[in-house]
């Protein structure tokens, strides 16, 4: 695109950036220099002292954090597992002929995705409610009742069942993206393999899959990085508790600057979260370019 | 008074110049056509009058004012776009009276001059659709109703018919050129398509590679083209170019066998190669003219009024229009001729017609 | 269609929409439970309520502190939504139409944004908000509802508008518009469908959040509805249908909006996360 004749003066051009720069700046970018200023410093009693990369190596023989960490990372690998793998299963089944009433699915797998995180915790709440919950009656209802379990009250599980609840409320977002993957790929492909004889299976693995790289790999990467995002679910459902057992690492960052008052090592942890996240998007983004996706120039 | 001039006008995008220096004069009132094959700079050329375009160096007057630092607004022109460009969300009332509504022109004003338009268009039973509830031809006429409105000093066309299917093409051709007759403006405009220069325009301009080739009016391009680019680019089937040299008689050699006689109007024959061009529709068969070409036929297309013959003169191609109708089949050997009035002869090493 | 009926056709479907009914059915079941008294819950936990009560929501009103949490979300939503869709759109605009030095950085930085851990920048942004001193205000929320907003909103505008000829744009200059007339009057309707998108993401976001809510506002009167929603949930913990009805009360507008526009919020939700 070269200049236009009508474009505008550079200053003119910067005007109609600048509010959307600085209210975005505001909150994205001077936070994580001001975030990295303060990891700098020690906090005590609420004063701050000059204490160079002393958070840092306390971070990195912080057990606390590294166990939160794997929390996070035990939503990550299973929402890869449960979410995006089921999601594309259904996808594919949706678009193949065999399903009778795609758009009811479709809206119905994805609702949860609107609902507030607060909402959508209480649900949860509710299901798991040891008593009164839908999933211990049901349980008991259906002569099961000896896998009862205190889902959210026993620190071995919590981890598993709040995973359960964020793979459900989540698993309609992968499901659109993949739908949307599949409507791109032209169908007249599946089509010829399917005139060459390959069976569903074949199809979906020599095929569909191979067009969907791409998908697969914003799939991906949006599992990490949403798996780094877990915040307001577990702080809802069940605090981070029992003890530290559904901790996740934006929750203990949180923690240690409230509940105790350790600003700086919260601001600590918030930036190594961030190095974290986009590290890992751009290794995933450049796994997927380097070994997976052969067929874009 | 020339009504639109450009002097010396370039364009560059960065490092590429698109446009290498190009004076054109265009008459109050004159029908200009701009043609060359796509990529020469055609819509560049028609952008920078219209002010979308900034012009790297160089003039262009429109009346009496230079527009070159001008806004498109301020230039006093209408310019039809090849995609037609209407604004989807307005009517095609709205779409034709919203530069008037810009300029701040009385609504009744507005909807009389809106309406003079679709008369003239007949789009008077359209004005309050959509664009997408338009036919092609329709949407290419509000397109034309958008500029017709502003009354301006110069109608700017980028060619604004090859979204059309052939049939609508020469219809809107013929359309365009009333429209002309009627209203008496400025009209430049940009085709690719050489047949549809000839039938439209009082003034051809031939682009190639951001040059212009030669200028003139359809048939004195027909006659006289200057060089072998326009000789090939004007008239269909394009005129066949054949090499050769002047042989000891005073006839043209030709370098794949035969012979053909030498323009009338060549007084003194160059020394050097030439090439020697004769349109199709003026090769005769036999001896009805000079010279003697022989034709071993590959394909005889009859249409009815005309025979089209492709054959090979040696290793050459050629075409050649006849009006008889012919009994000979493809493998056999036509004998053609030509008369002088008809041959142009061009320089073999500048490709510049040779002429006294 | 020419899908038969077959074994595993049948199995499948029915599979899958057992799978879709668990989907829905949790607030579905979180409905009609908040029309139930306390002791019908206690019966049964499954039943519809035989003797459907509105109790629970008349105990809501009465407290009065959800119309404040209801009136703030709206104001957060409505303001940041309207925000979000000028800002982006001008940005929008002049990314997908002009040429400038610092072009692809300006795209990359709001593109960013879809990539960030954004819930690591509540500690970072809090201290910022506490050294400016604006915890705490009718507009606190504001800001980074629509800073965060906006990253998916231009990069779903830029996309649209890069995909009008820019032929519109020109004709419209040679008709005599200006610079604001073309972006306003002739390219800003042509956007409506992807600025309906781009509204309706925004107001379901802002309308849903949590994170930045609890970690700014302590306030009563500034609270928006998930922040009200926490605090009730926890006074009523043991009031199930009462719990239930804050919850339908705080998703009404997100159900209804979804209801109406769920393409369109399918469509965006898509969209945006094919370059997140
Ligand atoms: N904005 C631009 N940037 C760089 N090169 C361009 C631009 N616009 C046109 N060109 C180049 O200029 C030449 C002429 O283009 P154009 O005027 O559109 O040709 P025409 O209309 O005769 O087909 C082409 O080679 C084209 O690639
Ligand atoms: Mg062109």
């Amino acid at each position: 695109m070269a200049p236009r004749a009508f474009q505008p003066s550079t200053i003119a051009i910067w005007l109609f950036l600048l509010p959307g720069i600085v209210v975005y700046g505001g909150v994205v970018l001077t936070p994580l220099i001001g975030g990295f200023y303060y990891s700098l410093f020690e906090t005590k009693n609420f004063q701050f002292h000059w204490a160079g990369l002393a958070n840092y190596v306390r971070l990195w023989g912080d057990g606390d954090f590294w166990f939160t960490l794997r929390n996070n990372f035990i939503i990550i690998l299973l929402s890869v597992i449960f979410q995006v793998t089921t999601a594309f299963i259904i996808a594919v089944l949706m678009n193949s002929r065999l399903v009778i009433a795609p758009k009811f699915l479709r809206t119905a797998i994805f609702f949860p995705v609107i609902l507030s995180p607060v909402v959508t915790s209480f649900v949860w709440i509710l299901v798991f409610d040891i008593n009164s919950g839908l999933l211990n009656n049901t349980l008991e209802a259906i002569g099961l009742g000896g896998l009862q379990q205190k889902w959210l009250d026993d620190p071995k599980i919590v981890i598993y069942s709040v995973t359960v609840a964020l793979v459900w409320q989540y698993i309609g977002l992968f499901l659109v993206i993949f739908l949307s993957g599949l409507s791109a790929i032209n169908q007249e492909t599946i089509e010829a393999a399917e005139v060459d004889g390959a069976s569903t299976f074949q199809k979906t693995i020599y095929v569909i899959f191979p067009q969907l790289a791409s998908t697969w790999s914003v799939a991906i990467v949006l599992a990490i990085s949403g798996g780094l995002k877990i915040f307001e679910h577990i702080f809802v459902m069940t605090g981070g508790g029992p003890g530290l057992s559904s901790t996740v690492v934006a929750q203990y960052a949180y923690s240690q600057s409230f509940l105790r008052a350790n600003f700086s090592y919260g601001n600590t942890i918030a930036i190594a979260i961030v190095v974290l996240s986009l590290t890992l998007v751009s290794l995933t983004i450049w796994a997927f370019n380097r070994f997976v996706v052969k067929d874009r120039i | 008074m020339a009504q639109l001039q450009l002097s010396e006008v370039r364009k560059s995008f960065g490092a590429v110049d698109v446009i290498k220096g190009v004076d054109i004069d265009v008459r109050d009132g004159e029908f200009v056509v701009l043609v060359g094959p796509s990529g020469c700079g055609k819509s560049t050329l028609l952008r920078m009058i219209a002010g979308l375009e900034t012009v790297t160096s160089g003039s262009i007057r429109i009346g009496e004012r230079e527009v070159k630092n001008l806004r498109a607004k301020e230039r006093d022109i209408a310019m039809v776009f090849q995609s037609y460009a209407l604004y989807p969300h307005m009517t095609v009332a709205r779409n034709m009276g919203f530069a008037l509504k810009l300029q701040g022109i009385p609504k009744d004003e507005i909807a009389k001059r809106v309406n003079d338009a679709a008369a003239i268009l007949n789009l008077t039973d359209y004005l309050e659709r959509y664009p997408k509830q338009l036919s092609g031809g329709q949407r290419q006429r509000v397109a034309m109703g958008r500029a017709i409105v502003r009354n301006p000093r110069v109608f700017l066309f980028d060619e604004p018919l090859s979204n059309l299917d052939a049939k609508l093409r020469v219809q809107m051709r013929a359309e365009i050129k009333q429209l002309h007759q009627r209203l008496g403006n400025t009209i430049i405009y940009v085709t690719h398509d050489q047949i549809e220069a000839m039938t439209m325009a009082d003034k051809i301009v031939i682009l190639s590679g951001g040059a212009v080739e030669q200028v003139g009016s359809p048939l004195e391009l027909y006659d006289r083209p200057r060089n072998t680019f326009v000789a090939g680019f004007i008239g269909s089937p394009a005129m066949n170019l054949l090499e050769g040299r002047i042989g000891a008689g005073g006839m043209i050699e030709l370098a794949g066998g035969g012979t053909l006689p030498l323009p009338v109007d060549v007084a003194s024959p160059p020394k050097g190669g030439v090439i020697v061009g004769i349109r199709p529709e003026h090769m005769l068969l036999g001896g009805a003219g000079q010279g003697d070409l022989p034709l071993r036929i590959d394909v005889l297309e009859p249409t009815g009024s005309e025979t089209h013959v492709m054959g090979k003169a040696g290793s050459v191609e050629v075409v050649a229009v006849v009006r008889d109708r012919l009994s000979e089949r493809p493998g056999e050997t036509l004998h053609l001729s030509v008369d002088p009035k008809h041959v142009h002869l061009f320089d073999a090493a500048s490709g510049l017609r040779i002429a006294e | 269609m020419t899908g038969r009926i077959t074994l595993p056709a049948i199995l499948i479907n029915a599979a899958l929409i057992l799978f879709a009914l668990t989907t829905i059915f949790p607030m579905i079941w979180v409905i009609y439970n908040s029309l139930k008294s306390t002791a019908a819950f206690s019966e049964s936990i499954f039943a519809l309520p035989s003797d459907p009560t509105f109790r629970a929501y008349v105990q809501i009103f009465e407290v009065g502190t959800v119309w404040t949490a209801m009136w703030n979300s709206l104001f957060y939503a409505v303001a940041s939504t309207t925000l979000i869709v000028l800002l982006s759109y001008c940005i929008a605009y002049v990314l997908a139409r002009f040429e400038f030095p610092g072009r692809a950085a300006v795209f990359s930085f709001f593109i960013l944004g879809l990539l960030l851990p954004i819930p690591a920048l509540l500690v970072p942004v809090f201290m910022q908000y506490r050294t400016i001193g604006i915890l705490d205000t009718q507009f606190t929320l504001l800001i980074p509802y629509t800073a965060f907003g906006l990253s998916l909103a231009v990069f779903l505008m830029e996309g649209y508008i890069r995909k009008i000829p820019v032929e519109l744009d020109e004709a419209a200059h040679v008709d005599g518009a200006s610079l604001f007339t073309v972006m306003f009057v002739i390219v800003f309707p042509i956007c409506r469908p992807i600025v309906a998108t781009v509204a309706l993401l925004s107001f379901l976001h802002s309308w849903n959040e949590f994170a930045f809510a609890t970690t700014l506002i302590r306030d009563e009167s500034y609270k928006p509805i998930p922040l009200w929603l926490r605090t009730f949930g926890g006074q009523y913990a043991t009031d199930y249908p009462a719990l239930m009805a804050g919850m339908v009360l705080a998703s009404v507008p997100i159900i209804v909006l979804f209801i109406f526009f769920r393409e369109k919020i399918v469509e965006g939700f898509a969209g945006g996360a094919v370059k997140a």
